[in-house]
């Protein structure tokens, strides 16, 4: 079996989640792979020249018998290269299945959160002037022809009602913004895992490639295996750094953002916290007061 | 304007997607007295637009729209309604997940009340109107639901 080649990682915010899964899966596929293509390697490797070795250090030890008792180490030696390989793979085979399963969980949904955004965006524009008309624009067309105790009333009204459907605009419109910084921050966060998961796979297949120098041969390639592991390590810890970034972003600056635009919402003076619209009973008590021409 | 209680939350509720559907509701505000709203413009119509019962039929035309406005938006919010799991898990607890559910119904509850008052107004406008050339059809005051004192 030739080394496996590694997924493409090029996502973008028009992905879908169905994309991005199938990445993340084909970069686990690849991983298992790589384990798999290195641990074969490792073994042949270990079959070919145990017993060769294992014969080189008796002779060195102890002369004809010496050789013959290596002959004998060498095949235990491969067992427990067999043993080494089964416990390696058996790790690693539980790492990836967690990680399959625990992917749709802990994803969120970058499509949904982008579409929600571009929906926000749309309704704010809904909310914008009628014919370049907006609210205060008509109020102002009718108080050119009317006055009185219930017309002023009905201005107070009215004014309430243009300020909320401003504040609407700009809540929607900084909703979408926050929600496409979420969009960003979650796909980069997916774009760093894949790429960090093929990495992990790129070393179990680059430990292979040392294990035909020379210079390995008398220490069985173990020098190769354990680089491989601590370099298999360091990728791990990238994984899960990534992951840490990613959560910090998101429970602190991103929390906090979303924070601050509750906070703004909350406090406009007519915009929408309890009553979701301005309460026009605390506002207006005259609006069929007579209304007069001006 | 409208209490939790008036609020119809029986709506198709759902367990698909790995999600809990939870569907917008449904809001009952108090009906209009039939032909409340109606234009009845005087023989000849209601005249140019330098004229005061003309501008208060162009102003509940306004409002009107805005209402509709108002209907359209609805539909486009809805879509974000009642998710507080889009971050998915990394959204310990749910914090932004669940700040942005809150902003989201109450912009989805704002939709329902202001397309109610601004239709309230168009039609206390056109009352207005009515009254002012004198072809009003309707009992009582011109803003019916608008003035609760």
């Amino acid at each position: 079996m030739g080394a496996p080649t590694p997924p493409t990682v090029n996502l973008t915010t028009n992905d879908t989640r169905d994309t991005i899964l199938t990445l993340v899966n084909e970069c686990v596929d690849y991983i298992a792979d790589s384990i798999e293509y290195w641990l074969k390697e490792l073994a042949s490797y270990a079959s070919d020249h145990a017993s060769e070795i294992g014969g080189l250090l008796g002779l060195l030890g102890g002369g004809l018998i010496g050789g013959l008792v290596g002959w004998a180490l060498g095949d235990k030696i491969e067992d427990k290269f067999d043993d080494f390989c089964n416990g390696t793979w058996d790790e690693f085979e539980k790492f990836l299945e967690d990680l399959r399963t625990l992917i749709g969980g802990y994803f969120g949904d970058p499509l949904l959160i982008s579409q929600i955004a571009s929906n926000y965006r749309d309704a704010s524009r809904e909310l914008g002037p009628n014919d370049g008309e907006t609210i205060a624009t008509v109020n102002t067309f009718l108080k050119a022809k009317w006055k009185g105790e219930g017309f002023d009333s009905f201005i107070v009204l009215s004014e309430k009602q243009h300020k909320a459907m401003v504040s609407m605009q700009t809540t929607l419109q900084d909703g979408a913004q926050l929600l496409d910084d979420n969009c960003t921050n979650l796909l980069t966060y997916w774009v760093d895992t894949a790429n960090g998961l093929v990495q992990l796979g790129t070393n179990f297949i680059q430990g292979t490639g040392k294990l035909g120098d020379a210079g390995n041969w008398v220490t069985l390639g173990v020098g190769v295996v354990a680089e491989t592991l601590a370099a298999c390590i360091d990728d791990l810890s990238n994984i899960v750094a990534t992951w840490a970034n990613y959560w910090v972003n998101l429970n602190v600056s991103s929390a906090g953002d979303w924070d601050g635009l509750h906070a703004k919402f909350q406090d406009q003076e007519f915009g929408l916290p309890n009553g979701q619209w301005p309460d026009q009973s605390r506002l207006n008590t005259g609006i069929n007061a007579p209304w007069q021409t001006a | 304007m409208v209490d939790d209680d008036d609020y119809n939350f029986e709506g198709d509720n759902s367990f698909s997607g790995g999600h809990f559907q939870v569907q917008p509701p449904s809001v009952l505000y108090p009906a209009d007295p039939k032909g409340y709203g109606e234009e009845h413009p005087p023989p000849g119509g209601w005249g140019t637009l330098e004229m005061a019962p003309r501008r208060l039929i162009e102003a509940a035309h306004h409002f009107d729209a805005e209402a509709s406005d108002l209907a359209s938006a609805r539909t486009l919010i809805a879509v974000g309604y009642g998710k507080p799991w889009i971050f998915g898990v990394a959204d310990t607890l749910y914090t932004v997940g669940g700040i942005h559910q809150d902003i989201n119904e109450v912009l989805y509850r704002a939709t329902q009340d202001g397309q109610y008052i601004l239709s309230e107004i168009a039609n206390g406008l056109v009352e207005t109107a009515n009254d002012t050339v004198g072809t009003d059809q309707t009992a009582g005051v011109n803003f019916k639901n608008l003035d609760i004192h």
